[in-house]
């Protein structure tokens, strides 16, 4: 089945030059330029994957997040400005997947895209275990393998690991972290950071430079697609 | 010899009934004279003691007493002979007299005491207001040691009825009144309130608690205060607008750099990517295939630099308006600085990053993309000055609750004479002004260091040569507040 992007932008350069380039790629593509027209485009057809633009001239984004994800299994990248860091946290609170930083180039768009498609599949699949190059993630045996070694968590450390993984190459914000380990996102920060550097310890080669489990400043972590 | 009146009443009770006894006891010893005199110097002391009241009464009481008494006839009042009268005459003339005079001496006496220490204290506040900057300063100043409580206690209002003064009332409609009414108001709690202004209209409102209970004799100084009141509040106010001129002037002075930078770093990109894109466009055909990548390059890095560039002018913008505390919350700077150390090397390979770490976890009360960008300007800067294939040293520690970060490269240093102005917004070193770059990561990095409540310095030459910064930002405590 070809997967199929919905691109809702208001901003025609941006929407007609992403289009042809990911038809390219082999993904089925359509273009709204507005939030009304973007959701009776998703009434019409199922996506895989909708660009959602935040600043949209009739509605903000966010806000039609949730409306997309009741009408069908669908992942939302939402594309922003990098120095809003709180819009970027509300609409990744409001349930979208990921996001991209406005200018953006296209290989990264493209990781960001693979990683959401991939997402989408697994979830399809309901997959018991998370497989990449080095690690593996059994989610009911709850064993966690690193180049073929056995890593032995803690049952919080593996709380944060498998929302990870099942999120492989997707940014997690810490709110979604914090009721992963904690059920409870008014929990303390510092739990937080506390375990994922304990995990970083465990996983990384070198906890000071994680390249696995990647920082994303003020807005959460990300398993590196490479990983994935 | 201002005491209570309580006991010099008591006092000259005692005096009065001593004086009796000795006039009393000469009298019965056949010495007239005496008596008459030691009574005279009784009512002459209870006058010096207890002033003109008490002077005049122990005359009249004393008079009473020695014409009963102790004069001839006894137990009479009168005389009974015309050689009598005189002595009894002049006795009672003197001891009023005596206990007058002596009386309203003292009284003044007091008096003088009473208004030295009103000067005093009006000169002591006068002196204190001189200088006072703020309205914290004002509230010191007048509770000066010896200020009465109506005083040290005044609240300050502005004209809209708005505390001012930590005394204050967030509103008091009091102070409402006096603003309408432009007249001196009180209530029914005994407080007073003046409006105080100069000649340039009113300035703000000043109520004093429990003032309206003090006799007037011991405020006749009011208007004195509230014009020393009135001077040091229009003096704040003129302090303040010469600080907001200057304000004015600089953010005048940011805007024209503004524009000058504006029009050099904006334009040579767009120029760039102009020329590339017009060229491939219209001539791409007939260009090798290398030199139309080498044009898409070119365009891919101008675009960058303008988003940099534009990423620098939002990031000055809000420095500009002040970051809010809202912003901040508590951020591993160890963590920020592995995502940074990360990027860094990806974009430049060649040099030699060395790390020395000394602690693994700092939690400051910042926010994590400023930060990023804090780190990231000034590991940017060493890449690009240094040459390519130096080595880079990144030392980290905590001292005295603060993040030390230090970051040493071995590029060409700064010229001592630009060392103090590289931290300025749009400055460029001229040695280097052949690199690219605006005079803001620097700006910016520094503004958000101090808005973490740190600071940044720069130290260069170091070593043979090389700049060494040196970031320090204090430690959150436990609630995530800076110490």
């Amino acid at each position: 089945m070809t997967d199929s992007i919905l691109i809702i932008d208001d901003e025609p350069a941006i929407a007609h030059t992403l289009g042809p380039v990911l038809s390219a790629q082999g993904y089925m593509v359509e273009i709204a330029a507005t939030a009304s027209e973007g959701l009776a485009k998703a009434r019409t057809r199922a996506f895989t994957v909708v660009l959602l633009d935040l600043g949209l001239p009739d509605a903000d984004g966010k806000d039609i997040i949730a409306t997309l994800h009741a009408l069908s299994a669908l992942s939302v990248i939402v594309l922003s400005a990098r120095h809003q860091e709180a819009e970027k946290v509300a609409a990744l609170d409001a349930g979208a997947e990921d996001y991209v930083d406005k200018p953006f180039c296209m290989e990264e768009l493209l990781a960001r895209i693979r990683a959401a498609v991939r997402r989408m599949r697994r979830v399809q699949l309901d997959l018991d275990e998370f497989r990449s190059r080095d690690l593996q993630v059994n989610y009911l045996t709850r064993q966690v393998r690193l180049l073929g070694e056995e890593i032995k968590l803690s049952p919080k450390e593996f709380d944060l690991l498998e929302v990870l993984t099942r999120h492989a190459g997707q940014v997690v914000t810490h709110r979604r972290l914090l009721i992963a380990g904690w059920k409870d996102p008014a929990t303390d920060g510092q739990y937080l950071r506390s375990y994922v550097g304990l995990l970083r310890q465990k996983l990384e080669v070198d906890p000071a430079e994680p390249t696995l489990i990647i920082t994303e400043p003020g807005v959460g972590y990300r398993l590196d697609a490479a990983a994935a | 010899m201002a005491w209570k009146p309580v006991w010099s009443g008591i006092a000259g009770f005692l005096l009065f009934g001593l004086a009796t006894l000795g006039a009393y006891l000469a009298q019965n010893s056949h010495k007239p004279i005496s008596a008459a005199l030691i009574y005279v110097v009784g009512v002459t002391l209870i006058g010096a003691m207890a002033g003109l009241k008490g002077g005049l009464l122990a005359g009249i009481g004393a008079s009473v007493l020695y014409n009963f008494f102790l004069s001839e006839p006894l137990l009479q009042f009168g005389a009974s002979s015309a050689d009598d009268y005189f002595p009894l005459l002049a006795f009672n003339l003197t001891a009023l007299l005596s206990g007058g005079l002596a009386g309203r001496l003292n009284d003044r006496a007091v008096a003088a005491e009473d208004a030295q220490a009103r000067i005093n204290l009006l000169l002591s506040v006068s002196s204190r207001l001189q200088n006072v900057t703020d309205m914290e300063g004002v509230e010191s100043a007048i509770g000066a040691d010896g200020a009465p409580d109506w005083l040290a206690k005044a609240q300050f209002y502005d004209l809209q009825g708005r505390g001012l003064s930590a005394l204050a009332a967030p509103h008091d409609p009091l102070a409402d009144r006096v603003c309408s009414t432009g007249l001196l108001e009180a209530d029914g709690e005994g407080r007073v309130a003046h409006l105080l202004s100069t000649r340039n209209g009113p300035l703000a409102v000043v109520i004093f608690p429990g003032l309206a209970q003090i006799p007037p004799r011991s405020r006749s100084d009011i208007g004195t205060l509230l014009t020393l009141l009135s001077l040091a509040l229009e003096r704040m106010a003129l302090l303040e607008q010469q600080a907001e001129a200057v304000a004015l002037r600089r953010s005048e002075e940011f805007k024209t750099a503004l524009l000058a930078s504006m029009s050099h770093d904006m334009r040579s990109p767009l120029a760039a990517i102009t020329a590339s894109a017009s060229s491939l466009a219209s001539y791409g055909s007939q260009l090798d295939a290398a030199v139309q990548t080498q044009m898409l390059r070119t365009i891919e890095h101008q675009c960058d630099r303008l988003n940099r560039y534009t990423a620098n002018l939002l990031s000055m913008a809000e420095l500009q308006g002040g970051i809010g505390g809202s912003r901040l919350s508590p951020v591993d700077v160890m963590e920020i600085l592995g995502a940074v150390l990360t990027a860094v090397r990806a974009r430049s390979p060649t040099h030699v990053i060395r790390r020395d770490f000394r602690c693994t976890e700092a939690v400051v009360h910042a926010n994590a993309v400023m930060t990023e960008q804090m780190l990231h300007n000034i590991l940017d800067n060493a890449v690009r000055y240094a040459p390519s294939d130096s080595q880079i040293t990144i030392m980290t520690v905590i001292e005295n609750g603060s993040l030390i970060v230090t970051i040493r490269d071995e590029g060409p240093g700064i010229a001592e004479a630009e060392l103090p102005h590289i931290f300025e917004r749009f400055y460029r070193a001229t040695a280097t002004s052949q690199i690219e770059g605006q005079g803001l990561g620097l700006a910016i990095s520094k503004g958000f260091a101090e808005a973490f409540g740190g600071r940044i310095d720069v130290m260069s030459p170091v070593g043979d040569g090389g700049t060494q910064f040196t970031i320090s930002l204090p430690l959150a405590d436990a609630q995530g507040r800076s110490r």
